[in-house]
């Protein structure tokens, strides 16, 4: 303790409402430093005192007060009784007495204080005491339910954690089966996914190969048909040449460019016929260009169909004149776009009569 | 105590005026203190407020009582 602590300690020392470590500690530090201190806690201790006296004073009941006056009565007639000198000595003792009379008034008084406000300050604490042990047993009464349900909610909780161990160790087995199972179903499905890439590789493949061979097919079909179509139109053509009423005429190039030459068959009776051409310059399908006969009766051209040479300059030509064909005495062909024209307006390249 | 004569008019009242001097708490604390025979932990669970409230209000009323009632001279101070 510092002697500024001392100092702050020293009111409430006066009064006398240090306890505990304030006081324990106070007490240390003046019996240590007496001297210093024992001058300040008087000067302090008389401010104390004073105190005491500001109370109201309060007057005293008859009794009392005759009580005292017949004390001060009983004091003066044995002062009467000692002798002279004696008296002398016991006149000034009883100056002081009348200078300090205030004495028993004051201390009656402060001790009537005092038992009142003692009276209260117990009546206060019994009360609270009384408050404060009702409370107390209705906390040792709700502190004994409580422990009977603590009990019971330690039992349960003990049950709960017996089911809840039994339940993680089954839990675990069977987690460590699921797992094993889908390791095992994970495995099956990997070699499941490189089975199915090798099989749709392959029926890629085999679509490809397939979609290969249907064209393949499709260009065999094509080629059986056009072929059907050449050899009706030829056989067509033969059973004509054969005709023993055929006309047959003699077919050049009118310019002499080429040596294409042809013959035209020409049935009279059926208004039909066949041109067999060589030679040619080639005039092939689909390039834009055709060759168109004309029957000619007289000097009027008659439109009697198309047709096309092979890559040789070959060709078998239909004479299908329409329904306005009077006569035929002259054959011609001539190249015309690819689908035919009114009127010949191409070059001529064979004509014979 | 010191040989001044307290008991006088004059000084009762000048003891009087410096207790009406200090706060309400201050003054309450220090009669209860003087007259109630408590201790600061007491006094401080009566009331109802903390230890160090108490132990202030009780030291500054304190000083300022020896203030108002003048310092006392050392030599009429009994040891």
């Amino acid at each position: 303790m510092t002697h500024d602590q001392f100092r702050e300690l020293l009111p409430l020392y006066v009064v006398g409402v240090l306890d505990g470590d304030d006081l324990h500690e106070f007490e240390r530090y003046t019996a240590e430093h007496s001297e210093t201190c024992s001058r300040e806690i008087t000067e302090f201790r008389a401010v104390a005192d004073q105190i005491a006296l500001a109370a109201t004073p309060i007057k005293p009941s008859t009794e009392v007060f005759k009580g005292v006056t017949a004390a001060i009565d009983d004091h003066s007639r044995m002062t009467k009784r000692l002798n002279a000198s004696e008296r002398r000595a016991r006149k000034e003792f009883s100056v002081g007495m009348i200078v300090f009379r205030w004495i028993p008034w004051a201390a009656t008084l402060i001790l009537c204080v005092l038992v009142v406000i003692m009276n209260n300050h117990l009546r206060e604490v019994t009360s609270q005491l009384a408050l404060m042990t009702g409370r107390n047993t209705a906390l040792q009464s709700e502190n004994t339910t409580q422990q009977t349900k603590l009990t019971d909610l330690t039992g349960q909780l003990h049950q709960l954690n017996t089911v809840v161990a039994t339940q993680t160790k089954e839990f675990k087995l069977q987690s460590d089966q699921f797992r094993d199972k889908n390791e095992q179903q994970r495995l099956d499905i990997e070699a499941l996914q490189a089975t199915n890439k090798r099989l749709t590789d392959d029926k890629a493949a085999l679509t490809r190969v397939a979609d290969e061979l249907r064209r393949e097919l499709e260009n065999q079909r094509q080629q059986v048909a056009s072929l059907d179509r050449k050899l009706t139109a030829q056989s067509s053509a033969l059973d004509l040449m054969m005709d023993p009423t055929i006309r047959v005429f003699a077919m050049t190039d009118p310019s002499g460019a080429t040596k294409a030459v042809a013959k035209a068959y020409w049935h009279e009776r059926k208004k039909t016929g066949v041109i067999a051409a060589s030679n040619l310059d080639p005039v092939l399908q689909g390039k834009g260009k055709c060759l168109e006969l004309w029957t000619m009766c007289g000097n009027v051209p008659v439109a009697a169909g198309i047709g096309w040479t092979d890559a040789a300059g070959h060709a078998m030509l239909s004479i299908k004149p329409d329904n306005s064909f009077v006569c035929a005495d002259k054959f011609a062909v001539s190249i015309e776009p690819e689908t035919g024209s009114a009127a010949p307006s191409g070059p001529v390249v064979l004509l014979g009569h | 105590l010191t040989t001044r004569s307290t008991d006088s008019l004059d000084d009762r009242a000048l003891l009087r005026g410096a207790l009406k001097a200090l706060t309400e708490e201050q003054r309450s604390l220090i009669e209860l203190a003087s007259f109630g025979g408590l201790t600061q932990t007491e006094i401080s669970q009566h009331i109802g407020q903390p230890l160090g409230t108490v132990k202030t209000r009780i030291r500054f009323g304190m000083m300022q009582l020896r203030e108002q009632l003048g310092a006392v001279p050392r030599e009429d101070i009994k040891p």
